[in-house]
């Protein structure tokens, strides 16, 4: 166990160096003349002289691999460049605005929790029932409805009809409900449906027949053979949906006026504002991998499979 | 296949789905012959127009036809997805066959190609390619295209490699036929078939990106009909004129619940070992007993 | 005329019927089952065999319906699909099934002896008869010879012939005095299987338990067994002793069962 998870967290910078690569170069190339860029950002006229002047200081007259190790360099030590739009340095702007999602996205992923777990269990336990009718239709429904127009449903009945939520902004809790909302929608119905399907393949599977057969209680056989057999897969696909959760983060943002970083990555992608887009994507990235990270690691405590095919292959 | 079609068409959902998507269709090759209007002429005396027997649904903020829109909304929509899910098809193909069939490093690398693709999340990444490439419905297909298609390579290789395992592809190589031969033949198929259903069910969560990053004002710009231009564009009049809003999202939500529907459908119908109650019975006949239970019928018939 | 005695010694399976929603499964079957003989029932796969061991534990789909009566001496319990019910047992007639490909039985999160824990506690032993020497015992009655090790493993690690000893050990470890052994060797080589056979064979006799040896395959049953049914399309269609059906086959399809038995060892002989 201890040497998978080393193995998995040696493996992690190694990723992320070759995405930084690969970003670093893709944007160097297809950005045209960053020199170009900062001049017009800066309002100065390009004039050749400026434009040379601007190439040394950006250090862009130094060969790629050169100017990746610079650049890396001053990334680990949290200088991303600055913002050509604001002028700020980028990671004060990114750590100014990233607490405000990581609260939309922590509550989310609990709403989603919350409601998924039980609804899900429930309607596979009593499937066909009522409840479960009722759940599937919702689920499907709920991943066929474009978040970016149920913002703006909660909106027409939550403020402008009943006035019990405030349209927009950042406060407290009140303001997080529809953003969090939003957000959770789509993926609290596919995973809904998700651990419905996982717990129906358990329930049915043979390992819980044998359990029923050694007559063992049905909380038992609920607990122990069929929900925690279900949670490994539900894990892995949860890490999943966290891209398509930070991805909603930036819809919901966009709608609600929420003060964070989807907002703040759209606005610099309109500007083409690249040192901003860089570090987002990095810092998205790093997010999403971590995540992953730690739903593997959860998985092969869960699931000795893993754990032991992993010692195999060594 | 013929049965199939027969346990599917019996379906209300089935109905319903290609109900709504054969008008979809239809809306969006005749929409120039439904509607007298321009999508993007704007009438300023018009803003706002109720709805009425000259404009259907009533016009929006610049007095631009609103039916008409939503008609060519519904063309602009389908042409995007259409190209993305050909592209997707296209590469997951090539590259999940190639890797599944040939294996070795060929596979490695290839493999690892995919793992780096996935290792965004994929909404992301797609807003990173458009910051590249530039807003528009030419630069968010390629885009979108290049978020999804290691999914479809990585489902393609793993179809691809337990069918190559199957006893009638052995059969097959022993016999004679060239790999290009028992690709083609034997495991295209089956794969393609596959596929239809996983592009069926991804149809409507592609259309949701390309209208999504439209509405954030990264794709498909105005004044181009497209229905997630237009719930941006009837935002700011969220207090007024509401109805601006509702009509593109239940556009959205009806076209993406339809595929859905469908997709879900075929799935069910064509993978039967989704369906609970085969799995109970499922021991009676686990392996091996087939061929004994041949050889009584084979005795028993021949008495 | 049988003695009370006599009863007590025997399980009975009165008019057992299994229906679908538009069909009967398994229909109006009756049979005995006796302490310390190995009864064999044999069909084709698909015919109702696992279906009519399973409804003995009550381990039958919601989906289907279940009707008939288990008898022990006195005592009467009505059959049904809810193992709840199921479990207020017979005195005298506990009941353990082991299952076909024992590889898929096991749970693959937990190691095996945390399968013997739950299966102990779940019959009230006490906490300390319920402890690994008790379970090292059990694994060696079933021929395992190095039950510390066994213990510690994970399902995944073993092989299916061990899986299904271990599975054995499970039903020992609940006391039953019959034993339903549902195709329990169908996916063993023919080495292991012949060791479960043996294994089988010395437990009914030195526990003095009634086994019911489910298969398709004649040969496995025809080795231990004393009395013998045939079952086709959900029904007993012949029974009688072994030696009976074998030497004068009353019904069509048991004839064609015993021919094509026949011929695949004199086909096996010539080879």
């Amino acid at each position: 166990m201890g040497r998978y998870i080393l193995k998995r967290l040696l493996v992690l910078p190694l990723l992320l160096v070759l995405v930084s690569i690969v970003v670093f170069l893709v944007l160097r190339l297809g950005q045209g003349d960053p020199a170009l860029s900062y001049l017009r950002l800066s309002g100065i006229p390009p004039t050749d002289s400026a434009l040379q002047v601007v190439r040394l200081e950006l250090g862009l007259d130094r060969p790629l691999p050169e100017q990746y190790l610079a650049w890396l360099q001053r990334a680990v030590h949290g200088d991303f460049g600055r913002s050509y739009v604001t002028t700020n340095p980028v990671l004060d702007d990114i750590l100014y605005y990233l607490p405000n999602t990581l609260q939309l996205a922590a509550a989310s992923l609990l709403v989603i929790l919350l409601f998924s777990l039980p609804l899900g269990v429930l309607s596979a336990l009593k499937k066909d029932s009522p409840l479960d009718q009722l759940t599937r239709a919702g689920s499907i429904l709920g991943v066929s409805v474009p978040n970016f127009w149920f913002g703006f449903v909660l909106v027409l009945l939550f403020a402008v009809g009943l006035h019990w939520l405030p349209p927009m902004g950042k406060g407290g809790l009140r303001h997080m409900i529809m953003p969090v909302l939003t957000m959770s929608l789509m993926s609290l119905a596919i995973n809904t449906r998700l651990i419905r399907a996982n717990v129906l393949d358990n329930l049915y599977s043979r390992h819980v027949l044998f359990a029923r057969a050694r007559r063992l209680p049905e909380r038992t056989v609920i607990g122990r053979h069929v929900l925690v057999n279900a949670l490994v897969p539900i894990l892995t696909a949860l890490g999943m949906h966290a891209g398509e959760l930070l991805g909603g983060a930036v819809i919901a943002e966009s709608i609600f006026a929420w003060p964070g970083i989807g907002r703040y990555a759209v606005s610099a992608i309109y500007n083409r504002d690249y040192p901003v887009m860089q570090c987002f994507i990095l810092l998205m990235t790093t997010l999403f991998v971590t995540l992953n990270l730690l739903v593997d690691i959860c998985n092969a405590w869960l699931d000795p499979r893993i754990r032991y095919s992993n010692r195999g292959q060594q | 296949m013929k049965l199939v079609w027969k346990k599917l068409w019996r379906q209300k959902r089935v109905r319903f789905a290609l109900l709504a998507i054969g008008l979809l269709i239809s809306a969006a090759l005749f929409a120039p012959l439904l509607s007298p209007y321009d999508p993007m002429a704007v009438s300023l005396a018009e803003r706002f127009a109720p709805a009425g027997s000259a404009h259907w649904l009533g016009c929006d903020h610049l007095g631009r036809d609103l039916a008409t829109r939503l008609l060519y909304g519904a063309r602009t929509s389908l042409y995007s997805v259409m190209l993305i899910i050909l592209g997707v098809l296209g590469i997951g193909l090539l590259v999940g066959a190639l890797s599944g069939y040939y294996g070795g490093v060929t596979d490695h690398v290839l493999m690892r190609i995919c793992d780096f693709f996935l290792t965004f999340p994929t909404f992301i990444l797609a807003m990173f390619l458009i910051g590249l490439f530039g807003t528009g419905l030419t630069n968010v297909i390629i885009a979108i295209t290049l978020t999804h298609w290691a999914w479809y390579a990585r489902i393609v290789r793993s179809l691809v490699l337990s069918l190559r395992k199957q006893p009638y592809i052995l059969a097959a190589h022993v016999s004679g036929s060239s790999n290009l031969q028992i690709l083609g033949r034997h495991i295209l198929p089956s794969v393609l078939a596959q596929l239809a259903i996983l592009s069926t069910l991804d149809i409507g969560h592609m259309m949701m990106h390309v209208s999504g990053l439209s509405f954030l004002g990264l794709g498909i710009t105005p004044p181009q009909p497209e229905w997630g231009v237009m719930i941006a564009d009837a935002r700011e009049f969220i207090w007024g004129h509401s109805v601006l809003l509702a009509y593109p999202g239940a556009a959205i939500l009806l076209t993406v619940l339809s595929f859905n529907l469908l997709g879900e459908a075929l799935r069910d119908s064509l993978d039967p070992s989704l369906s609970t109650l085969d799995s109970a019975f499922a021991e009676e006949s686990a392996s091996g007993l087939e061929q004994q239970e041949e050889q009584l019928a084979e005795v028993v018939n021949d008495n | 005329m049988t003695t009370e005695t006599e009863n007590l010694e025997q399980l009975q399976i009165i008019n057992l019927s299994i229906r679908a929603a538009d069909k009967w499964l398994v229909e109006k079957v009756s049979l005995t089952l006796r302490k310390g003989r190995i009864s064999g029932l044999i069909g084709a796969s698909g015919c109702g065999k696992s279906l009519t061991c399973q409804s003995l534990l009550g381990l039958v789909p919601r989906e289907l319906q279940v009707s008939g009566e288990l008898r022990c001496g006195p005592a009467r319990v009505a059959l049904n699909n809810q193992p709840a019910l199921c479990r207020s047992r017979l005195p005298n007639a506990g009941l353990a099934i082991i299952l076909q490909n024992p590889m898929s039985c096991f749970n693959p999160v937990y190691r095996i002896s945390y399968h013997f824990r739950e299966t102990g506690k779940a019959h009230g032993y006490r906490r300390k008869d319920n402890c690994p020497a008790r379970w090292r015992e059990l694994l060696t009655d079933v021929g395992i010879e190095d039950p510390q090790r066994v213990l510690g493993l994970f399902p995944f690690q073993l092989s299916g012939g061990m899986l299904q000893r271990i599975m054995i050990a499970l039903a020992l470890m609940v006391r039953a005095d019959y034993l339903l052994a549902d195709e329990a060797t169908t996916d063993l080589d023919p080495v292991v299987q012949a060791q479960i056979l043996d294994l089988l064979e010395t437990i009914a006799a030195k526990r003095n338990m009634g086994v019911l040896l489910v298969s398709h395959d004649l040969a496995v049953i025809a080795r231990l067994a004393s009395e013998l049914l045939v079952m086709k399309a959900g029904r007993i269609i012949e029974q009688g002793t072994t030696e009976e059906l074998f030497a004068a086959p009353a019904h069509p399809y048991t004839q064609a069962l015993l021919d094509a038995h026949l011929r695949l060892y004199q086909f096996a002989e010539m080879g």
